[in-house]
């Protein structure tokens, strides 16, 4: 079981949180520019680091606020992000 | 009229009324509290003396108050809230969403702690934090030191009970445990 640290309520368990994926990918800026290859990456292509990965995360039985942090996705260190 | 629809109310817990005592706890349902959703006010809004008021998050409240006197599809004391916090701040009544708990005693802490992660010994008196507690979703406040409320889902509410009654089953004995 992982503790993840909520910026509001403190260290918790992580069957409290939701996962909500890679953090930081941006809306592109003229979505009707793109052909169906970019769309389909922005869409449904994330990283799959074996290392220090950036993703977002809910307190959902807690304060239901979303946040960031990095988690090594071999070893489980957790960090704020930088 | 008013006396009849006060008398057909059940709350989620029933009949007979959830009171249960050893010599180092007590467990009983408070049934019908009146609780209200704040959702706005940064700082924590002041509340009577038979009120409680617990942080759910940033800028989100749960106020526990006494039972209103008259059956009304909103109490009257949302429309209040509303009025004392202005615009742009959201009042919900969720007195059906959860009922209230009250466990109390010597014991209180270690049967809590049976089945939640969360570091109670650290929750000072009047705060209150959102967890889980035995795989139910409750709101926990602390309002003595060894005096909790503790709000469930109402459909958890039975869940809870029975759970509660279960791992406190050394502090309902006088001398602990003695079986086997």
């Amino acid at each position: 079981m992982m503790s993840l640290p909520c910026p509001h309520c403190g260290p918790r368990d992580e069957t409290e949180f939701g996962y909500g994926g890679q953090a930081g990918v941006a809306y592109p800026a003229r979505p009707g520019d793109l052909d169906d290859r970019a769309w389909a990456e922005y869409l449904f292509v994330r990283d799959n680091p074996r290392g220090w990965s950036t993703e977002r995360w809910v307190h959902r039985a807690g304060c239901r606020q979303w946040f960031v942090l990095r988690r090594h996705t071999v070893t489980h260190e957790i960090e704020s992000p930088a | 009229m008013t006396a009849d629809v006060l008398a057909l109310r059940r709350s989620p817990l029933g009949d007979p009324p959830l009171d249960v005592r050893g010599p180092r706890l007590h467990l009983r349902e408070l049934a019908f509290r009146t609780l209200l959703e704040l959702r706005g006010p940064t700082g924590r809004p002041a509340v009577g003396p038979d009120e409680h008021v617990w942080p759910l998050g940033p800028g989100w409240w749960l106020v526990d108050g006494t039972p209103d006197a008259a059956p009304a599809l909103e109490s009257p004391r949302a429309a209040a809230w509303r009025a004392a916090l202005g615009p742009g701040a959201g009042v919900v009544d969720v007195s059906c969403h959860r009922t209230t708990f009250a466990l109390s005693g010597p014991d209180a802490l270690l049967v809590l702690s049976h089945g939640c992660s969360i570091d109670l010994e650290r929750v000072p008196v009047g705060q209150g934090v959102q967890g889980v507690l035995a795989h139910a979703q409750v709101v926990l406040g602390r309002v003595g030191q060894d005096d909790w409320r503790i709000h469930p889902r109402a459909s958890f509410a039975r869940h809870l009970a029975a759970w509660l009654v279960d791992a406190a089953a050394e502090s309902w004995e006088p001398w602990g445990d003695q079986e086997d």
